[in-house]
């Protein structure tokens, strides 16, 4: 009886251990497979959440298409106008004019040394015009105007606004989205050509208290080096930005569901989103132009 | 309300106005710079060769820019096409009979694509012509039959010598100068003159004739010197004519009857005696040796002897002190008749 019961103790102890590493080699599995359901998951809804923000864009240029035909809502597109273009341009001006009296200052004392004076021009209209004009403007609206709309737009989800539109069946979309989209855009482009309005001429101005140049020689000579290229990129690039901002701010606007903890939330969200794909756009146009020129 | 919101409308037209304003001013400016509205005239030529063209560079004519060079391409029979243009403000001057030329120069002044105008009145060339290089043989038929005005091949070396006559100009002022610091040399040369070099070329005057004096007087103290030298070489010419004399010191000494030779043909008698003597000394020394050696080797017995009677005295000694002291013997110790040693020292002993 005494070597039947050690024998059973003997078996209990290797079923005990049996048990234990089946169970381990098990919860190892489960680990695996939980790593590749959640990374899964997570391309599926990165994936759908990119298929749905291109859906909402799509909605956006079709709705600003019948936006401008119909001239509805023309009254929010103003005051978007006012608010993100006219209010913002104080700031703009600043900067330029900086960011211009920096480099023709600099220009002038260093680049003759060189005997490549002429150089400053061609410096000038790819620091303002083409590069830095764009991004900067692009960086100050989206931290001033973006954050504003998503904010807006997302205490109006808070505040069940969206739904009352909703059941009066008028499109949030087409209603709120569109004429901040146009009015970012058209914002965009236009402080786009004040930067280099105060940025070519404004600079000029606080330059002439430190150095004489001939404003005809000035001019001219700024006119040999600008091109159309020059000119379609930077729109071209300020247009961009402004979408990017607009529909990035109001996409994360509607993101909000029920509490007002998301819209400041969303908010950054919006901001931080917008700045990537802002400088991403920026370096793909860049490499598009030096390809086409 | 705020101003800017009552009156939103109307502030932002004048912003989207100032802006369109501007962007189009701009435009415009820039067209007219880059010459968008201009028209071009289109034409071609063709060289042996692309060396030197390249697209951009200017078409000129006296100097002046009219045209720009749009594209080079490599032709049919390897000959290379270069195509142009020619701005609408100088399209009179394109006239038949014109000839291209490429004007290239191994020091890089002078270079370009330059148009000659060809003889003649009328109305221009037709555009997408040809204008022929001035090397074909279409060009030289034209340079040759003077159809065309070829200013002659001398423009590249009259612009060098252009170069060159300012340094000509700048030697010819040296020239000059060098010239008249001779002339005032001269002068103060011949002391005609008061300035910094004239006084100094006194002055070195000055220095000259107190050097002829100085070099006078050691004139005469070199003559008194050398008197006494001479006298010194007297005195040694009359010793070596005593070295000399057949009669003198040396043959007196050196004689077949002098001291030396006497001294040295003795039979031997001074060398013997001599020799004798060195022999005695020589035992002595033996004898003293022989003595040391003797000393040497006694002397640890003579330690033994002196050590042993130290210990015998200092044993006498505590005797003695004991004798003394005992308080038994009370008579003293027994006389004893002296009895001499036979042991004597080493300074009695008998040689």
């Amino acid at each position: 009886m005494a070597k039947i019961k050690r024998v059973r103790t003997h078996l209990d102890r290797f079923s005990l251990a049996c048990r234990d590493c089946i169970q381990y080699y098990v919860g190892q599995r489960a680990t695996a497979v939980n790593i590749a359901e959640r990374t899964g998951s997570r391309i599926f809804s990165s994936g759908e959440a990119f298929f749905y923000a291109m859906g909402y864009f799509y909605r956006i240029l079709r709705e600003s298409f019948f936006f401008l035909l119909h001239k509805k809502s023309r009254r929010v597109l103003t005051f978007q106008i006012l608010f993100t273009g006219v209010e913002a341009l104080p700031v703009i001006a600043v900067i330029s004019i900086g960011l211009g009296a920096i480099i023709i200052i600099q220009g002038v004392a260093l680049l003759p040394q060189f005997g490549q004076g002429e150089l400053v021009y061609p410096i000038l209209i790819t620091v303002i015009t083409r590069e830095l004009g764009p991004i900067l403007t692009a960086f100050i609206i989206a931290a001033r105007s973006g954050t504003a709309i998503s904010t807006e737009i997302g205490n109006m989800v808070v505040s069940h606004e969206i739904e009352a539109y909703v059941s009066n069946g008028i499109d949030p979309i087409s209603y709120l989205a569109v004429p901040r989209f146009l009015g970012v855009v058209f914002s965009m482009m236009l402080l786009n050509l004040y930067f280099n309005i105060f940025g070519l001429l404004g600079s000029f101005v606080v330059t002439t208290l430190i150095t004489t140049i001939d404003f005809r020689y000035y001019v001219f000579n700024l006119m040999n080096a600008l091109t159309a290229a020059d000119i379609l990129v930077s729109l071209a690039k300020s247009a961009v930005a402004g979408a990017i901002i607009s529909v990035v701010a109001t996409y994360y606007g509607f993101q909000v569901k029920v509490a007002s903890t998301e819209v400041p939330v969303m908010a950054i969200k919006s901001v931080g989103r917008g700045f990537i794909l802002i400088i991403l756009s920026n370096a793909f146009l860049t490499v598009m132009y030096y390809l086409w020129t | 309300m705020k101003f800017r919101i009552r009156f939103a409308q109307q502030v932002v037209g004048v912003f989207v106005l100032i802006a369109l304003v501007f962007g189009v001013v701009v435009l415009v400016a820039m067209g007219a710079n880059q010459r968008w509205f201009a028209r071009n005239y289109e034409y071609y030529s063709i060289f042996p060769t692309g060396e030197g063209l390249s697209v951009g560079m200017s078409v000129r004519f006296k100097g002046f820019a009219i045209g720009r060079v749009t594209e080079v391409t490599l032709a049919e029979e390897d000959l290379v096409r270069v195509d142009f243009y020619v701005e609408d403000t100088y399209i009179d001057r394109i006239l038949p009979n014109s000839v291209m030329q490429l004007v290239t120069s191994p020091i890089g002044i002078g270079g370009g694509l330059v148009f000659h105008q060809g003889i003649g009145t009328g109305e221009h060339l037709e555009e997408h012509s040809l204008i022929p290089a001035i090397n074909s043989a279409e060009g030289q038929r034209i340079v040759a039959a003077g159809l065309a005005t070829v200013p002659s091949a001398g423009d590249d070396i009259t612009r060098i010598i252009a170069q060159v006559e300012p340094l000509l100009a700048s030697v010819n002022t040296l020239l000059v100068s060098v010239d008249g610091t001779v002339n005032h040399i001269n002068k103060a040369l011949a002391g005609d003159q008061s300035e910094p070099l004239g006084l100094t070329l006194a002055q070195v005057n000055t220095l000259l004739e107190e050097v002829e004096a100085t070099l006078v007087a050691a004139r005469q103290e070199a003559v008194d010197i050398l008197a006494s030298v001479a006298v010194i070489a007297g005195n040694f010419e009359a010793t070596s004519a005593e070295l000399r004399d057949p009669t003198g010191l040396v043959p007196r000494l050196l004689d077949a009857d002098g001291s030396i030779t006497t001294f040295l043909n003795d039979n031997n008698a001074l060398y013997n005696e001599v020799e004798a003597m060195l022999r005695s000394i020589n035992a002595t020394l033996d004898e003293v040796n022989e003595l040391a050696l003797f000393v040497n080797s006694t002397q640890p017995q003579i330690a033994g002897i002196l050590e042993e009677s130290r210990e015998a005295i200092i044993l006498g000694q505590d005797v003695l002190e004991g004798v003394s002291n005992a308080p038994i013997i009370r008579r003293g110790i027994t006389p004893e008749a002296p009895q001499p040693s036979t042991f004597q020292s080493h300074r009695d002993a008998q040689f």
